[in-house]
């Protein structure tokens, strides 16, 4: 019976153990089943955050009703353990149960959550989508290459996945051979590092040299024997195995407080506000801008499928103007209803985050775009100063 | 912008826009009042389009050079501490530059109470750049004379502070801003909502812009939505179900049952799609400007 974080730890320790030993046996494949899985996500709490009874509106926002696209409603079943904030959800679909153990509490801002699973990694995997794709205040953390290659800095390099996949731009009916896509895993220590920069000084593979996936082995100075053999995705889903739970957790941890300082950053300097002081208007905050390396072929093309409200943009947007050379957008953040003007321009995207933005947003952007356009996009300030390389450090 | 953060840096803050006030017997209505606590100045902005100098225009200049210190403070409601200098920016055509500086050193040289800079704007044919040039005048705090004595070049003029124009905004500007506005209180759960909210989600400067302005804005604000239901303009299926008209300027959205919301949006974006090009119809307008004068006969009331 798991009643608390403690409880979980405790059981989760057990199991990597477990599954590490049977890893080490010869002949053993590599199931991402039998890993730790954990999954950092988000959430807009919208006002709710302090509500007498949690657990009814975490069901009804983690619920999803049936509709003309799914046959099948979902209905999350909420169970408060003994720790508050610590919940056990499960959501059933036919004969499987998908199970999470989610920790709301241990982040002071109660936004960035901690899941942790020992249900099968797919359906995992696809309820989160699912759930992050419809009209919930739930959002996976958006881990973009740069911020990516930072957390593998922190322990030994083993490997890295490469996703770069343009093809969701190609026009529709026009003569192509579907093939402008790249995707590369690279398992190994020093020799697949080299490799990945032998890769990417090609100058044919510019831009499309995206990192995805990091595997690294993390541990902890003092006790190296104590360590993980961790693999982060994209999308803020970490699968480990390895000799100790607590090096795990302490990963899980520095990663969040690293994504929240950097979403945090995002909601100080690039909201656009207005206060009143003093009868006057003051302004706050600049936009952002996104400098791409390659330029969009077909912007029409590309407003429509960006801002169509689809997953993974989740933005909702119409034309508002036409610009010198550009499209102007006006903007609906699915995800929490914030309202956001975009300037599209075949080498530019201009990005104005009104009032109730979230970070998240910016992430989310700035990851799929680079997975989508190529990795060699920066986004910078009104000064041209690089945004995500100061939030990095 | 670098313009504008100069100003920042000295302490400018927006007062009020298209606020009118009386200055000695006539009235003047600045697109822009800013003041600075810091400097103790007073800018008023005025933004013309003229091609070149009319009497009006002449009027109009002359109006503004005639304000004091006292009109802006007693009738404008600047605090005194803002207002112990103050002066009034022109910004013009560069065709209509010439005429515009000689008329404003004219003045100038009359030792007016308000004295007036001149500046030009415009945007390069040759590299699509926008240039704001100095022309000509002064003004007397030094900072601003300093920052809008520079000319200033941008690649690229930013759009998106304001999500719609405030001044001579049309019906056809205000449409997708609308409909953005709805999207985001549907995406929120809010699926009732008054016009007065819209206008204050699409103007994050509406305690800023002057009561008339403010109800002129919720007249076309109203007189859109009703557009966005009525089927005599919107064909698509579901126009008149989906937009209700409550009582005291309130509006509900009502999202058919099982509809998946991406689906819902997709209708909401045919709608607002249909309407600007109907807007834009000019063989339509007289038909809508029928109706215009339906919705304008109601009492619009500020809150």
């Amino acid at each position: 019976m798991i009643a608390t974080r403690r409880d979980l730890f405790s059981h989760l320790e057990l199991q990597m153990k477990r599954s590490y030993r049977t890893y080490l046996l010869p002949g053993q494949a590599d199931s991402e089943n039998s890993q730790i899985k954990t999954y950092l996500l988000e959430f807009d709490w919208n006002g709710n955050l302090g509500a007498q009874d949690n657990l009814t509106v975490l069901s009804e926002k983690l619920s999803l009703p049936k509709t003309s696209r799914q046959k099948n409603s979902l209905v999350a079943n909420v169970l408060q353990t003994e720790e508050n904030g610590f919940y056990k959800i499960d959501w059933t679909k036919g004969k499987s149960t998908v199970e999470l153990y989610v920790d709301t509490a241990s982040d002071e801002t109660r936004r960035f959550w901690i899941a942790y699973s020992m249900s099968p990694a797919k359906e995992v995997d696809a309820l989160l989508d699912r759930l992050a794709a419809a009209q919930t205040p739930l959002d996976r953390i958006w881990l973009w290459p740069q911020i990516l290659q930072t957390v593998q800095g922190w322990g030994e390099f083993r490997g890295l996945g490469l996703d770069y996949d343009h093809r969701m731009f190609d026009t529709p009916g026009a003569l192509s051979d579907g093939a402008d896509y790249l995707k590369m895993q690279l398992w190994g220590g020093a020799d697949a590092s080299h490799m990945m920069n032998v890769i990417k000084a090609q100058d044919k593979f510019a831009g499309k040299v995206v990192v995805s996936k990091i595997r690294l082995k993390y541990d902890i100075e003092d006790n190296p024997s104590n360590f993980v053999l961790e693999e982060v995705k994209f999308n803020g889903k970490l699968s480990c195995r390895g000799t100790s739970f607590a090096v795990h957790q302490n990963l899980v941890s520095r990663l969040r407080s690293l994504y929240r300082n950097a979403v945090a950053g995002i909601e100080r300097n690039y909201i656009l506000d207005c206060s009143e002081h003093a009868g006057c208007a003051k302004f706050n905050g600049e936009p952002l801008f996104f400098l791409l390396g390659k330029p969009i072929e077909n912007i029409d093309q590309f407003c429509s499928v960006v801002f169509s409200g689809s997953y993974p943009f989740r933005l909702w947007g119409l034309p508002s103007g036409t610009l010198n050379d550009g499209i102007r957008i006006s903007a609906v953040d699915l995800h929490t209803g914030s309202t956001i003007i975009f300037e599209v321009y075949s080498d530019e995207i201009g990005m104005y985050l009104h009032p109730g933005s979230c970070g998240n947003t910016v992430t989310r952007f700035f990851t799929n775009l680079q997975r989508t356009l190529g990795g060699e996009i920066k986004a910078v300030d009104n000064s041209e100063r690089e945004i995500f390389q100061s939030l990095d450090q | 912008m670098a313009v504008s953060k100069g100003l920042k840096d000295s302490g400018y803050a927006l007062f009020k826009l298209e606020q009118e006030f009386i200055a000695g017997s006539a009235s003047v209505t600045p697109e822009l009042l800013a003041t600075s606590a810091n400097t103790g100045h007073t800018i008023m902005t005025e933004w013309t389009a003229a091609e070149t100098l009319t009497e009006s225009k002449q009027n109009q200049i002359s109006r503004y050079t005639a304000v004091r210190r006292e009109d802006l403070v007693d009738n404008a409601g600047i605090t005194p501490d803002a207002a112990r200098t103050h002066s009034v920016w022109i910004i013009v055509r560069p065709e209509a530059g010439e005429d515009f500086a000689k008329y404003i050193v004219s003045l100038n040289e009359k030792n007016l109470p308000t004295s007036a800079l001149l500046s030009t704007f415009n945007q390069c044919e040759k590299d699509k750049s926008f240039h704001l040039r100095f022309k000509a005048g002064t003004m007397p705090e030094a900072t601003l004379h300093n920052s809008l004595s520079m000319d200033w070049q941008f690649r690229r003029i930013p759009t998106g502070y304001l999500k719609a124009p405030i001044n001579g905004v049309s019906y056809q500007d205000l449409v997708i801003p609308i409909t953005t506005t709805i999207v985001s209180f549907v995406a929120q759960n809010k699926l009732s909502f008054t016009e007065t909210a819209i206008c204050k989600e699409i103007y994050q400067l509406w305690p800023f812009i002057a009561v008339p302005m403010q109800a002129d804005l919720i007249k076309k604000v109203r007189y859109v939505l009703r557009l966005m239901r009525r089927k005599r303009y919107i064909k698509t299926r579901f126009a008149e179900a989906w937009l209700q008209s409550l009582p005291d300027g309130e509006w509900l959205v009502v999202i058919p049952p099982n509809r998946d919301l991406v689906t819902f949006l997709g209708r909401l974006k045919r709608i607002s799609t249909e309407l600007v090009t109907l807007i834009d119809t000019k063989t339509r307008q007289l038909d809508i400007e029928d109706d215009l004068v339906a919705v304008a006969g109601k009492e619009i009331s500020v809150s």
